[in-house]
């Protein structure tokens, strides 16, 4: 009898465990914020003539489409202003702040603050993105502030400047493109590059210089670049695959294209289609679907009740870095294909939100 | 010659422009040995050769006394409209050499619309022109959609990014730009009356010219110039861009006033506006090359307008000129 | 031949609340010079504009050779053959002075849109030979004398004698105003001879030209016409009598007493030199004295004038005031100094066209208009209104927009602001009396006059030497830069051919 009942109790015990586990990675349900039909969803980003931006928005369009919130769906452009971005997000919590959600691709590193105030303010739901803000976290009193996917830009940098430097054999010179310096991930990328050159004493830092993450700055600059070191440049470093491929066409200019190695960030078709060609090396995706949907995501399941309100999270779920992919030659051919919904409909879901999740932000 | 081209030329000689051009490439030239190469020139010539097509022709409409504002949403369209003309990823097109024309009379189109609004409607020519610059931009944005069409058509990516004799062919067809410029400007009816119609408008029209026509063909030309331009920088890059015209205007407005043109109307040269571009263009090719951040490039580019603009006025210190 | 070349027939046209022109009718015949005569106001302009086709009658038709005509811009009348030339410069500053004259014709000068240069030139110099002008048909406008500009402005309305194969009519608005007597006298002839095959229409105030030159007279008034004589049959008190309705006296009657040659000397100049202007420029300038500088165009007048006035220095030389030596920096100093100017080009600089006569007035001495925060209106008001009485400036009101007055009153309007403050010191009047009417001018007259005998010094330049000889009491010749001869009037009463062999 009492070995019965400790098998009982052992079982009970395992049991309760199951639960209270399930229980956890299962968000309890939680009371719905807002009718599904109220909800709102905005994408705030730069612009839409950049594939990165484009994607974003794309994805964007994917989970409301799939959501059935396909006609809730706003985009906002700000043209590279801060100002604007600020500004557009308050003239539209003008109306239904509540059951607005933003998924925001922060132009620039100042614009989070406000931002995230004007949510607080409101009762609207934000989910930032990139931008690592010292000192702000979403769990320190942002109720309304969902959660900050951030990119660990280092590491992309670590990751894409490792590539370059093994394409050039460890030696030789290179040229920088740098984004807008007053960005985190054009400053993060950038310190990736130095931590690997720190490693690899064979290259040289040649020149960097911003080109705003534009192909059409960055043509004019490469091709200075190639008057004044000639020979001496053995690969090309980009902070964006936008400012790689502009270089990429300098380079095609004096016949140099795909003799010697270019590197970008953000994986866009453009960019794949060049690293099969070989006439690029690497570069590193965010998956800009995702970034573009994830937001909206995460919102739609909070308003819906589908997942508990945000300031009951973990605090590793409010502020986490988002897995990062390496293109080379060898997925190439992989990454260039449309995605589908499907791909993307799994991470959707109320209880796989931190799929990506590779850690801790903060 | 006429006393119209030796007067050009002599103002030039003593002109603030040149002697800006001068001190800029000599103090580069100290500052790098890289800079005063073969090399380098080619590639200064070759960054020119757009901005110069630009400025050709807004030199004539500020000669005329309006202004242009248009030139980056009319980029953007004509830029779209080749890329979709020639052979590309997105549509089946594929016109060849044909695609530069076309650009170009997508540019002339809009440029005859400005003209239109401004004498027609009596618009400003700034209002006219910034509103329909807008236009060029969505036009550009709706044709743009997801992705900017890719130029696949490879003789004229060569074309855009090779030499011919050792001089980049876009170079050269800025400097054909140019010297017909120059020849309309001093040797034609349509150069003689629009510089007529920018220096006294009320007494052209009182002397029996058509003044309104003469307006609208030399916004045609400026639009056709645009066209132009888009069609050579997106053979260059390789797509058709949204964005290909951004930082044009203000920069093309510049090189023409530096260049001698005086933002009143009625006077002014393309000569003098090409000095202005190729001042512009020396100073971003060699900040590149000493390494300075870009945005001190802003900051002596507003020196150099200013420099230019007090030599030019020297000769005319009279106490009683006004100057607003 | 039709009997009649052109005929205004009925013709009527208002500008906002003003009729300019009331139902005129008038008839030019072939080879003819007709004469159009009134004060400042009567319509002249309005009508050479209408037939000219730079303006639209409300009324009336318009009827050449015998067929109606409607303008619908200038080029159809010049088409026709209707040249104007205009009161106005009207010729374009930055361009030569053969595509001004053949400006919008230029006929063979410009084939398939290029111009040709040398037959632009050559085309154009046939006209400026007519006119007995040695200047290149190259040359740049802005570098020609404001009389050379007008003579340039008449060889552009005689072009039009090209464009037609039936005889032109030219319309003259003013030809001579601003021309030296050598001017005036070629375009006089030029007027004549064109009588062989040409119609004129000649506007002029100085009504000893329009009988010399004119065979018949039409005088206006008010917007209508008010008679038609033979010039033959007409003197000029006549026709001063049909233009005012009543006699005037023509003789300027001169102050019985002299000025005080004892009296100091307000305004004196040594040695004054400006490069390529004027050089060795000597002056006394007493108070209450008239002088008046007689010159030819080129001879440094205008540009003594403008050093007297701080707007352009001296090369060399002193300026002493009251015996105290100055050298003005800018006009604001002149200003300071008691020196008033009223200068040649009065539309452009005498006064401010859009504002109202009583703000023109006060411009120059603002100041003490002012109370602590803001402009006295009141005062201002006070104060214009006094001076409309005194000069008895026509004007409705002392708000009235200053653009909307007559010349001559606009004259009066600029003058007075140099008087509303302390009387000046000295004042230079540069062409005083250009494009005024007879009573205006006789009105000018008085009121420097008067100034005189209050003691402000006055320098004059002036267009015809009658108004010089009549108002000053010592003429100093200029010429060629040089101070040629100087008269004191009352010792050495000279004779107008005096003083034009030292001008020329």
């Amino acid at each position: 009898m009492r070995q019965e009942l400790a098998e009982f109790g052992a079982a009970a015990v395992r049991l309760v465990f199951a639960l209270a586990l399930a229980g956890a990675a299962l968000p309890a349900r939680a009371q719905a914020l807002c009718e599904k039909s109220q909800i709102r969803l905005v994408n705030s980003m730069r612009e839409i003539t950049q594939p990165y931006h484009v994607n974003l928005n794309k994805g964007g369009r994917m989970f409301a489409r799939w959501a059935g919130l396909e006609d809730n769906y706003v985009l906002q452009l700000n043209q590279g202003d801060s100002d604007k971005q600020i500004a557009l997000m308050r003239s539209i919590l003008a109306t239904n702040p509540k059951c607005t959600v933003f998924n925001v691709e922060p132009n620039a590193d100042v614009v989070m603050k406000p931002m995230v105030d004007t949510a607080d303010r409101t009762g609207a739901w934000i989910v930032t993105h990139w931008v690592l803000n010292r000192g702000l976290h979403p769990f320190e009193g942002h109720d309304h502030w969902i959660a900050h996917v951030a990119v660990n830009s280092q590491a992309v940098g670590v990751a894409v400047s490792e590539q370059l430097v093994a394409a050039m054999g460890g030696k030789g010179g290179i040229v920088a493109l740098q984004g807008r310096l007053d960005t985190d991930p054009a400053q993060k990328r950038f310190a990736g590059l130095k931590a690997v050159l720190a490693k690899h004493p064979g290259v040289t830092l040649l020149a960097e210089q911003p080109a705003n993450w534009d192909r059409r700055a960055a043509f004019p600059i490469m091709q200075a670049w190639l008057a004044k070191y000639g020979d001496r440049i053995r690969g090309v470093w980009a902070a964006n695959d936008d400012m790689a491929l502009g270089a990429l066409e300098a380079l095609r200019a004096a016949g140099l294209a795909g003799r010697i190695p270019v590197v970008g960030v953000d994986g866009i078709p453009e960019a794949i289609a060049a690293i099969d060609r070989g006439e690029m090396t690497a570069t590193v995706s965010s998956d800009a679907f995702y970034q573009g949907s994830i937001g909206l995501a995460m919102g739609t399941c909070v308003l819906t009740g589908q997942a508990p309100p945000p300031q009951t999270w973990a605090k590793e779920q409010r502020e986490f870095f988002l897995r990062v992919v390496v293109i080379t030659k060898d997925n190439a051919a992989h990454h260039a294909k449309e995605p589908a919904v499907d791909a993307y409909a799994g991470e959707w879901r109320c209880d796989n939100l931190w799929s990506r999740a590779t850690g801790p932000a903060f | 010659m006429s006393g119209g081209v030796a007067a050009v030329l002599g103002g030039l000689r003593t002109s603030g422009p040149l002697l800006a051009l001068l001190a800029l490439t000599v103090g580069f030239a100290l500052a790098d040995s890289g800079f005063a190469t073969l090399a380098n020139l080619r590639i200064i010539l070759d960054s020119a050769a757009v901005p110069l097509v630009l400025a050709v022709g807004m030199t004539f409409v500020i000669r005329q006394g309006s202004i242009d504002l248009s030139i980056e949403g009319l980029m953007a369209a004509c830029s779209l409209v080749f890329a979709l003309a020639v052979a590309n990823d997105r549509t089946q097109f594929d016109l060849g050499w044909l695609g530069l024309p076309v650009a170009a009379a997508v540019g002339a189109v809009f440029g005859l619309a400005t003209g239109l609004i401004v004498t027609r409607l009596r618009v400003p020519s700034f209002m006219a022109t910034l509103g329909l610059g807008s236009v060029g931009l969505g036009v550009a944005m709706l044709l743009s959609g997801d992705q900017p069409p890719l130029v696949r058509d490879t003789p004229l990516r060569q074309w855009a990014l090779g030499q011919t004799f050792g001089v980049p062919n876009l170079a050269l067809a800025a400097a054909a730009c140019l010297v017909g410029g120059f020849f309309v400007e001093q040797f034609t009816r349509l150069g003689r009356y629009s510089y007529v119609v920018g220096g006294a408008e009320s007494v052209a029209r009182v002397s029996g010219i058509n003044v309104d026509f003469y307006k609208v063909v030399v916004f045609a030309f400026a639009g056709l110039m645009a066209g132009l331009a888009a069609a050579m920088e997106s053979a260059r890059l390789g797509l058709g861009h949204v964005e290909i015209g951004a930082g044009q205007m203000l920069g093309t407005i510049t090189a023409v006033v530096i260049g001698g043109t005086s933002l009143s109307g009625g006077s002014g040269s393309v000569l003098g506006s090409a000095v202005g571009v190729l001042a512009l263009t020396v100073l971003a090719n060699g900040m590149v090359f000493v390494g300075a951040p870009p945005h001190l490039e802003k900051a002596i580019q507003g020196a150099i307008v200013l420099v230019a603009a007090v030599l030019a006025g020297w000769h005319v210190r009279d106490r009683l000129r006004i100057v607003k | 031949m039709t009997a009649v070349a052109l005929r205004a027939e009925g013709l009527s046209k208002r500008f906002g609340d003003t009729d300019a022109l009331r139902d005129v009718t008038l008839e030019v015949r072939p080879c003819e010079v007709v004469g159009l005569v009134g004060e400042n106001g009567a319509g002249k302009s309005t009508l050479l504009k209408l037939l000219a086709g730079v303006i639209e009658p409300d009324v009336g038709q318009i009827i050449l050779r015998g067929a109606p005509v409607r303008w619908r811009k200038v080029r159809d009348a010049a088409d026709a053959g209707i040249g104007m030339m205009f009161q106005e410069p009207s010729l374009i500053p930055g361009i030569s002075v053969a595509e001004n004259i053949l400006l919008a014709h230029e006929g063979p000068g410009v084939r398939l849109g290029i111009v040709r240069w040398r037959k632009l030139f050559a085309l154009a110099r046939v006209w400026l030979v007519k006119l007995g002008m040695t200047i290149s048909p190259a040359a740049a406008t802005q570098s020609l004398s404001f009389s050379e500009r007008q003579l340039v402005a008449f060889a552009r309305a005689l072009a039009v004698e090209a464009r037609t194969r039936e005889a032109p009519i030219l319309l003259l608005d003013e030809p001579t105003s601003a021309l030296d007597d050598r001017g005036v006298a070629a375009v006089l002839q030029t007027v004549k001879a064109l009588r062989t095959r040409a119609s004129v229409v000649f506007v002029s105030h100085r009504l000893e030209e329009i009988l010399r030159v004119c065979d018949r007279i039409y005088v206006m008034k008010d917007g209508r016409c008010l008679a038609e004589r033979e010039a033959g049959t007409l003197t000029v008190e006549a026709l001063e009598q049909l233009m005012v309705g009543h006699e005037i006296s023509t003789d300027i009657a001169r102050d019985a007493a002299r000025p005080n040659m004892a009296a100091s000397v307000c305004l004196e100049v040594r040695e004054l030199s400006r490069r390529d202007k004027y050089a060795d420029v000597s002056l006394a300038l007493r108070h209450g004295e008239v002088m008046g500088i007689a010159g030819a165009a080129g001879s440094g007048c205008e540009e003594l004038c403008r050093t007297l006035f701080g707007i352009d220095a001296p090369r060399s030389g002193t300026m002493l005031l009251d015996g105290r030596t100055v050298a003005l920096r800018d006009p604001a100093d002149a200003v300071a100094h008691g020196i008033g100017y009223v200068p040649a080009e009065r539309a452009s600089e005498g006064i401010i066209g859009a504002m109202s006569v009583a703000a023109n007035m006060t411009l120059a001495h603002l100041a003490r208009f002012c109370g602590r925060w803001a402009i006295d209106r009141r005062r201002e008001q006070d104060v214009a209104e006094r001076w409309i009485e005194r000069l008895r400036i026509a004007t409705p009101s002392a708000t009235t927009r200053a653009s909307d007055l007559s010349g001559g009153n606009q004259q009066k309007v600029a003058l007075a602001k140099w008087l509303v403050g302390r009387q000046p010191r000295v004042l230079i009047l540069d062409h005083p009396l250009r494009g005024l009417d007879v009573l205006a001018r006789r009105d000018i007259l008085e009121t420097i006059r008067e100034l005189a005998r209050d003691g402000v010094g006055i320098v004059i330049v002036a267009d015809s030497l009658d108004e010089l000889l009549a108002v000053s009491d010592t003429v100093v010749v200029m010429r060629d830069g040089r101070v040629s001869a100087r008269y004191s009037i009352a010792e050495d009463r000279p004779t107008r051919q005096a003083i034009l062999e030292s001008m020329v």
